[in-house]
């Protein structure tokens, strides 16, 4: 009897452990599904209301899969909050966009990559500029037959042509990437430099002129991809037509160009002799610091930097003003279109809940809240008096520019991105010659052969 | 009340199950596709040992693995040396050891990404040690210790090494469980201090010592974050291990089956390392 009494305590203590993990399993998911849902109404409701609200309209309501790298510190953040509450409420009851945030863009183009091979990509997908077009075309929607005239017309022609694929549109474009660089009116001033230079040789001596009169000139970094410092490497580039046509060339081989050789051994003497000794192992954040605190005279970066310039707990108050804007030396300008919204739905009802929810956020009204909030540039061709003097002047930097080129994080193997940045040391302490660069990104683009 | 020993096996069922869930399938998973050419965006198909002879060819996995049984070998002796050093110290339970126990263990509950951010500073080219060695020398030194070929690998082996405190807990609860007695008698023997340490204390506590060697040792295979978040493997590959190279050929390079012949190394590895330190302790055998 005691026997007997122990096997049916054992399988019943197995069953309910057994029982418990599959229960857990569920929980797990509901609760996910609640918490997604909670984060989607942007803090409205209480956690146990917002429950409440699923299980009532969980029968009408479809919920738009969206993870978004718009989150956290990201500089569209609240763009994306404001918008994302907006839609909510104006389609309330009929689609809700179901947020899980995944900050910095490079772990949420992983988390894609790993959700496309198990073929479970979101409803909605958005890496901001990276192009996964040509890796996941398979599981994308080709959004042609959900685009009339009317939407097409409002897109740029070059913004369609990042997007589409053997005419078929992937992508809705929503941004253009326009980047120069920042310099310090002020610093320059004590180098007795008047204006930004026109020519790589003219930038040298400025930054001799800057280092003479005890300025450290440049901002730069080899952390994450080395933002700063490969934005100078492919203006660098693109001195001339040559160059140009190589920075605009999507996923290149082969890195033994004379313009990238020769760029890269601009980079070094820039690391040897124009740079603060953090730069090496630095990242973004570390130089965006030393510019925002007058360390240093320039940086390249993009517009959307602006909003810095104008907040007082990371300048000084009216640092703004003495914050130039310039194209690079040669003319040369980072002046692409990105790809954009993409859909990986795979139920019509689905299909038609996000576009309907891209349409929302690439409409006049978004776009133009996009390009004052964030100070990025949008598709559109808009224009707006609340944005800052100092986007618009990039803006006005990028419609004279001679050499227009796209972000090399956009075209560039994912890989080779890593390799330039676990390079740059190497490159930075002369302990690798500008050939010897080259050949380790041909190297790492290699791998990517089929 | 004797018990049928098949009773037994049933308590066993719900862990045996999810053990095969989470570890046995996706172990098998990862050796059947590591004999395949698995790329993002490609069909799979078999390609026989194609994988591992690429490793074998790679520069990069010769360096990584390199890396990898250099840190397993210093964690397997230099630092279970210090933990044991450190426990048989404070087993004399001289003033402050509780203080001091609790103090050893807190490099082992910060979070790996804050350690990281710290050690960064640290070593920073205006960071701590390069502002006392400015003190000590006199003259400005700018040592940007992560990031050059010659003294990467001192930071990144640092961030790790010296904090034994797991071992210290571990080795310590062993010399505590010894019986006084033994002690007593050797010293009835005339055994002293150190003889007592070396002669009785630590080939009684050898399996404890053996599972701190297998706990360090193997913690080396799974090494990531540290070596990711500060020099991210660089300068060039001069701090690359396999767990940061086997991430970056499957999420960087989108190569999932060359990635998996690099797990299956690492698998291999790691069954060899507990093998050998089982049988270089005697795990299995009674210290009596």
């Amino acid at each position: 009897m005691k026997k007997r009494t122990l096997a049916v305590i054992v399988a019943a203590l197995g069953s309910a452990m057994l029982a418990g993990c599959g229960q857990g399993s569920s929980s797990g998911e509901s609760a996910q599904s609640t918490a997604q849902g909670a984060e989607s109404v942007a803090g409205q409701a209480e956690e146990q209301g917002a429950e409440t609200k699923a299980g009532e309209e969980s029968a009408e309501v479809i919920q738009i899969d969206y993870p978004t790298f718009m989150c956290g510190t990201a500089s569209v953040a609240g763009w994306f909050q404001e918008r994302c509450q907006a839609f909510n409420e104006q389609y309330a009851g009929k689609y809700e966009i179901v947020v899980e945030e995944i900050p910095n863009t490079q772990d949420y183009v992983d988390k894609m990559k790993v959700l496309y091979s198990s073929d479970s990509l979101p409803d909605v997908v958005n890496t901001g500029g990276y192009n996964i077009i040509d890796m996941m075309q398979d599981k994308l929607v080709d959004l042609t037959p959900y685009v009339d005239e009317e939407w097409r017309s409002t897109m740029s022609d070059i913004g369609i042509a990042v997007n589409s694929r053997d005419g078929k549109l992937y992508g809705i474009p929503s941004t253009r990437q326009l980047v120069g660089y920042f310099y310090n009116k002020d610093l320059f001033a004590q180098a007795g430099i008047e204006a930004p230079a026109e020519t790589w040789d003219e930038f040298f001596q400025q930054c001799e002129a800057l280092k003479q009169a005890g300025i450290v000139p440049m901002s730069m970094d080899t952390a994450d991809s080395g933002w700063c410092t490969s934005l100078f490497l492919g203006a660098m580039t693109a001195s001339n037509e040559a160059g140009e046509e190589f920075m605009n060339t999507l996923q290149p081989r082969d890195y033994h160009v004379p313009e990238f050789i020769d760029a890269a051994a601009k980079i070094q003497r820039l690391f040897k002799e124009y740079t603060t000794p953090d730069s090496i192992g630095g990242d973004y954040a570390a130089a965006a610091n030393n510019f925002q605190n007058e360390l240093t005279a320039m940086i390249a970066n993009g517009p959307w930097m602006v909003q810095n310039f104008y907040d007082t707990t990371k300048c000084e108050e009216g640092f703004y003003e003495k914050v130039g804007t310039a194209m690079y030396p040669e003319g040369t300008m980072y002046n692409a279109a990105q790809t954009g919204w993409h859909v990986a739905a795979k139920t019509p009802e689905k299909i038609e809940a996000a576009v309907e929810m891209i349409k929302f956020m690439t409409s006049e009204e978004s776009q133009k809240l996009y390009l004052e909030v964030t100070g990025n540039i949008c598709d559109r061709n808009l224009t707006s008096d609340k944005v800052y003097p100092l986007v618009n002047e990039v803006i006005e930097n990028a419609a004279v520019s001679t050499y227009n080129i796209n972000d090399y994080q956009s075209l560039w193997y994912a890989n080779v991105v890593d390799e330039v940045s676990v390079q740059y040391p190497l490159l930075a302490q002369g302990e690798m010659t500008p050939e010897e660069f080259a050949a380790a990104l041909t190297a790492a683009a290699e791998k990517n052969e089929e | 009340m004797r018990v049928k020993k098949h009773i037994l096996f049933v308590f066993l069922l719900p862990c045996a199950f999810l053990f095969g869930l989470i570890y046995l399938i996706p172990i098998g998973v990862v050796t059947a596709t590591s004999f395949t050419s698995w790329k993002i965006g490609s069909d799979i198909h078999f390609c026989g040992l194609e994988n591992y002879l690429s490793a074998v060819r790679d520069p990069n996995v010769r360096v990584a693995l390199l890396h990898t049984l250099f840190w397993v070998v210093l964690q397997a002796t230099v630092h279970v040396a210090l933990g044991v050093t450190l426990a048989l110290i404070l087993s004399r339970r001289c003033r402050g050891w509780r203080a001091i126990r609790t103090i050893s263990m807190l490099p082992n509950i910060i979070p790996a990404s804050a350690l990281a951010i710290i050690f960064l500073r640290v070593f920073d080219a205006n960071g701590l040690i390069n502002s006392l060695l400015s003190v000590i020398t006199g003259k400005p030194v700018q040592i940007q210790w992560y990031f050059q070929v010659k003294t990467a690998m001192i930071p990144v082996t640092l961030s790790w090494l010296i904090y034994s405190g797991l071992i210290t807990i571990l080795v310590l609860a062993a010399i505590l469980g010894v019986s006084t007695e033994l002690s007593d008698s050797a010293k009835m023997d005339g055994a002293r201090g150190l003889q007592i340490d070396f002669l009785v204390i630590l080939p009684i506590i050898r399996t404890t010592i053996g599972t701190a060697v297998i706990i360090a040792s193997t913690s080396m295979l799974k090494e990531f974050e540290l070596i990711f978040l500060t020099t991210n493997g660089g300068p060039g590959n001069k701090t690359l291990n396999m767990p940061l190279y086997l991430y970056k050929t499957s999420l960087i390079e989108n190569n999932y089956g060359y990635g998996n012949a690099m797990g299956v190394m690492l698998i291999l590895l790691g069954v060899g390392i507990v093998f050998g330190v089982n049988r270089l302790f005697r795990m299995d055998e009674s210290v009596y």
